[in-house]
């Protein structure tokens, strides 16, 4: 078979692999860094850099918390959020796709179109609008307007859609109505459990997005109580928390050893979710 | 299709139920609110003040001579830029290395994976850590560069306009180039061997292959990682809003429009009627450079392949453009 | 037949999205009940106090909310400004009060006046509105010292007596001698401020000029002088590189900052208020780990110029449904001795009622500063300040200011450039001000 790509540009398997451990690097020393830097004591990050890890977790622990500097309440604020975001998201997008592929009714074109369209619109633009309907809503430091919107998601509704279509059969929704079932028990107990890997893809990209976001609640939120992780870490940069190297680097990593422990895991699913959307139809 | 059991009608009326959550949701929070943001800008509305009255575009006519605007809509456009040509270049070159048989590169798995690692990191988090390594004057970065005798001294980093747009744009490019990698590796899996068989019969050296079977075919992939990256560069914030001192410092250099926006709108005078039509403006200008980048591509090449929903969504675009999590600068 | 399914459809979306608003609402906090008062503040501080007020008052329920400093103006004046989720009792700071008494947002304080006479003065004219009616009142006077190094005022300067070094200090140009002694006796280690923008609170307080007077922006001449200083203080090392409120600045308390290199830099000294002592300083002596302490290292004095720094009032909702309870709150909290004394003793803090601040201020002793009397100190320090040059546009103007100095200071731009640069940014954030 003839290769399909004789494309070497001159470059030797040798030179490809230093190049891509270059950038692997890249990705991944920042990253260590502050790994490292989370268990070492202030006074030796002062000194310099290191590539092994210290001792000084708990002293760092301690400096991060000591100043009402509630990260464990920020840790699961946020995963409340994001769980509560992605079953939203996920259900109600696979319900809207399920309708739309399974009925005919009218407006339904309108519909796909809408969907197609929005999908383009940048996301922040009616930010301003959002944040002073939940003033007047008396929303403002309250996670429903963090939450509902996931409702509608116009990009899992499509991804779900396209998914729907090519492995649901219609002979199998046809044969359980025939059986007397309501068209929401199909849905519930038939359907789902056929869509569950696309479901799945979306729920991991929308509990990252929700995990990361940072404008919409730090907008909103007001209580400190309240907020999410992206936003106690940034306060890492502001007055009073400011103030000790390893602490630092400690409120940092906890934000991101969860995605990193996670994505550790899930990897291959999730970089197959970006290509299978990518070439799909 | 429809089996004669269920009527047509009963079943139209349960297709509306399926779908009426997301048109309800979609209504009232997402269209609402943008029509809500174009009507502020047509007022006075600002933070302390309980009445506000419809003053028509005195607001648009103000931002087309802002020169804080102007400024800001260019940073942000040399900012993506910056990060969004080195982006594209590395992972087409990238992607042609991992699909080249010759090499037969192993763990291209593993590799790709950890290219796309940045992109999953907490923006926010991204941009306190980079803070903290590039800080003045004893960062680890500084204490590398002085210890290993490249610097005499600390250099400070976030007092450099140049340098403060070049983190800001690394980072862009740290947390992408691994999505755009991918999305194009997917774009060369798709390319029909055929093309490759008939052009090696035309004599076509390797070059010349690249040159036109791989990069034709890639286009419209690339044409919707350009546009989609240029939506999600222009709504900039989490980095360059965090990074220095919240207003786009120092000089100015990364004031992007989304910083811009949200001072007006968050910080002092708290003018919610100009930061919504910054806000308008910014959607003009941005749909305006979708439709031209569509138009050019489209002019110099071959319009079949330009059919929208060949390459459709991916999830990461879904996932960047999912309402819940507005505001994820790209 | 067809237009009026329709028609039945539309309907039924409208109604669904009325009935979500509705929905969306109810979730929303209930409005306070009986004896129910929702209090904000930008620092924990409130909280412990609140405590006080709720042991006494066991029938009122406090709902306190810690709104962190960077986003409380952001997150007050909306809920302010539509009455929806606002709260009855709240806290400003002196950076930016005046621009709430005027609003009509607040309560005037008028029947609580009286229990004020002994307050000191300033903390009253900070919180008058134009009319001249008092909108807030402060538990605290808030001026300003100079806090240096024991230890190395004795190996550098050859005393460490409060009172001789305060004759060294006692102006700008003193202080930059004393700046460059320190410099030549250390061979470079020791800088007498950790940052430039140490200088900025304590220039400030001499200001005349406000920034903003009947909507025209201006610039004290003072500031200008203290961006020139601010050069010396950079192209000379004086000044220890930091960022004040950085964590190279918080290192330097602990007595445990390094330069890049990973040599020690020795900090002299901090320009910090009666809270900057017990909040900032106390709290930040010793080394998470333990393995540096310079607690009992310090001695306080007034340094080159008087001055204040910060300081939180008190005000209520104009609109609130527990007036009375608002008022006795802030009464309570504000002015009661029988709070404030127990309060100034457990924590050290400088009260605005000076009858207790005389009562007690002879009898302390406080070991971080070696034995020194800070509060008779303080005492002394607090009857100098004005705050008559106080305007609601500080907090934000100061930012844009300071990003100006640095870029001075650091050599980027030309005074006059900056000083342009300046105006442009006050012209562009403020519209509705006048900027020549």
């Amino acid at each position: 078979m003839i290769s399909r790509h004789r494309l070497g540009l001159g470059l030797s398997r040798t030179a490809v692999y230093a190049v891509f451990t270059f950038f692997a690097m890249l990705a991944v020393v920042p990253i260590y860094l502050m790994l490292i830097n989370a268990t070492r004591s202030t006074e030796a990050i002062q000194q310099g850099l290191s590539l092994l890890p210290g001792n000084q977790i708990a002293h760092n622990w301690k400096a991060l918390t000591n100043r009402g500097f509630n990260i464990t309440r920020g840790f699961f604020n946020s995963a409340f959020i994001a769980l509560a975001t992605t079953a939203v998201a996920v259900y109600f997008s696979a319900m809207t796709a399920y309708g739309l592929h399974v009925f005919q009714f009218r407006g339904k074109k309108v519909l796909w179109s809408v969907i197609l369209v929005v999908i383009m619109v940048p996301p922040q633009l009616g930010l301003i609008g959002f944040y002073r309907m939940m003033a007047q809503l008396k929303l403002l430091d309250s996670f429903v307007p963090l939450i509902l919107p996931a409702m509608a998601s116009p990009a899992t509704v499509l991804f779900i859609r396209q998914y729907l279509k090519s492995v649901l059969s219609l002979e199998l929704v046809e044969a359980a109505r025939m059986d007397g079932a309501s068209e929401f028990r199909i849905f519930n107990t038939i359907v789902t459990p056929v869509i569950a890997p696309a479901m799945a893809t979306m729920a991991i990209f929308s509990f990252v997005g929700s995990w990361n976001n940072f404008i919409t609640p730090y907008i909103l939120l007001s209580d400190k109580d309240k907020y999410t992780l992206p936003m106690l870490v940034q306060l890492l940069r502001t007055d009073i928390y400011r103030t000790e190297y390893g602490g630092i680097y400690l409120g940092i990593a906890v934000s991101i050893v969860p995605i990193l422990v996670f994505y550790a895991f899930m990897s291959r699913h999730i970089i197959a979710g970006i290509t299978i959307g990518g070439v799909k139809e | 299709m429809r089996n004669a059991l269920g009527t047509r009608a009963r079943l139209e009326r349960q297709g509306y139920l399926f779908v009426l959550p997301f048109v309800v949701a979609f209504l009232a929070l997402q269209l609402y609110p943008i029509i809500y943001t174009f009507a502020l800008g047509l007022t006075d509305f600002r933070g302390m003040s309980r009445n506000f009255k419809f003053v028509g575009l005195e607001n648009f006519v103000h931002l087309v001579s802002d020169a804080y605007f102007w400024k800001a809509f260019s940073n942000t456009w040399l900012i993506w830029g910056i990060s969004f040509i080195p982006q594209l270049g590395l992972a087409l070159l990238f992607a042609v290395w991992c699909s080249d048989v010759r090499l037969r590169l192993k763990a291209q798995g593993l590799f790709k994976a950890i290219f796309y690692l940045p992109n999953l990191l907490t923006a926010a988090s991204i941009a306190v850590l980079y803070a903290t390594l590039f800080y003045y004057p004893n960062g680890p970065i500084n204490q590398a560069l002085v210890q290993a005798g490249m610097r005499d001294v600390a250099f400070n980093f976030f007092r450099d306009s140049t340098f403060t747009r070049l983190i800001v744009a690394f980072i862009q490019f740290w947390m992408w180039y691994g999505h755009t990698l991918i999305m194009i590796s997917a774009g060369i899996a798709g390319i029909p061997v055929a093309l490759y068989e008939s052009a090696v019969i035309d004599g076509a050296n390797a070059r010349q292959m690249f040159r036109h079977v791989t990069l034709p075919m890639l286009k419209p992939v690339m044409l919707y990682i350009l546009v989609t990256s240029m939506i999600g560069g222009m709504q900039m914030f989490d980095i360059p809003y965090l990074i220095t001192n919240r207003r786009g410092d120092p000089d100015g250099s990364i004031l992007t429009t989304a910083v811009y926006l949200y001072n007006h709108a968050f910080t002092g005078s708290n003018n919610y009627a100009y930061a919504s039509a910054i806000s308008t403006g910014l959607f003009l200008l941005t749909s305006t450079a979708a439709i031209l980048m569509y138009a050019v591509m489209r002019d110099r090449h071959h319009p079949s392949q330009l059919r929208p929903g060949k390459f459709g969504p991916s999830a990461a675009w879904l996932r960047r453009n999912a309402v819940h999590e507005e505001g994820r600068a790209r | 037949m067809r237009k009026r399914g329709t028609w039945r459809i539309f309907a039924a979306a409208l109604a669904l999205t009325v009935a979500a608003l509705v929905v969306l609402s109810a979730c929303a906090p209930k409005d306070t009940g009986p004896k129910k008062l929702v209090v904000w503040s930008f620092s924990d501080e409130l909280g412990g106090m609140l405590d006080k007020y709720k042991a006494l008052n066991p029938d009122v329920e406090i709902e306190f909310v810690m709104v962190p400093n960077d986003v409380y103006q952001s997150k007050l004046k909306p809920v302010l400004q539509s009455g929806q989720g606002a709260p009855d009792v709240f806290a400003l700071e002196a950076a930016y009060i005046k621009g709430y008494v005027d609003t009509g947002f607040m309560l005037d304080l008028a029947p609580i006046a009286s229990a004020a006479k002994d307050t000191v003065q300033y903390t009253k004219d900070a919180a008058l509105d134009s009319r001249g009616k008092l909108m807030g009142l402060s538990w605290q006077a808030t001026p300003g010292a100079y806090f240096y190094r024991r230890s190395m005022a004795k190996k550098y300067l050859g005393t460490d007596d409060p009172v001789a070094v305060q004759a060294m200090l006692s102006d700008f140009d003193k202080f930059l001698d004393v700046a460059e002694e320190l410099k030549q006796k250390s061979g470079g280690r020791a800088v007498i401020v950790s940052s430039v923008g140490d200088l900025f609170q304590v220039y400030k307080s001499g200001r005349t000029v406000p920034w903003v007077k009947d909507s025209v922006f201006g610039i004290d001449p003072l500031m200008v002088k203290m961006m020139e200083q601010g050069k010396l203080f950079h192209d000379n090392d004086y000044e220890g590189r930091q960022a004040q409120w950085g964590e190279g600045w918080f290192a330097g308390m602990k007595g445990t900052l390094t330069d890049e290199s990973g040599a020690p830099v020795e900090v002299f000294g901090y320009f910090l208020p009666t809270w900057g002592l017990h909040y900032v300083l106390k709290a930040n002596a010793k080394a998470a780990d333990g393995s540096s302490d310079t607690s009992g290292d310090w001695a306080m004095i007034q340094g080159p110029m008087p001055y204040f720094w910060g300081g939180t009032w008190l005000g209520a909702f104009a609109d609130t449904k527990q007036k009375d309870l608002a008022l006795d709150l802030i009464r309570f909290l504000t002015t009661d001795p029988d709070f404030l004394e127990p309060w100034a003793k457990e924590t050290g803090d400088l009260v605005s009622n000076m009858a207790v601040v005389n009562k007690i201020k002879d009898s302390y002793v406080e070991p971080f500063l070696s034995g020194q009397n800070h509060y008779a100190a303080f005492a002394d320090m607090a009857r100098n300040i004005s705050a008559k040059v106080l305007t609601g546009y500080d907090q934000e103007i100061e930012v844009l200011f300071q990003e100006q100095m640095n870029a001075y200071v650091n050599g980027e731009k030309p005074l006059d450039e900056a000083l342009a640069d300046f105006k442009a940014a006050v012209a562009s954030q403020f519209t509705e001000l006048s900027v020549q």
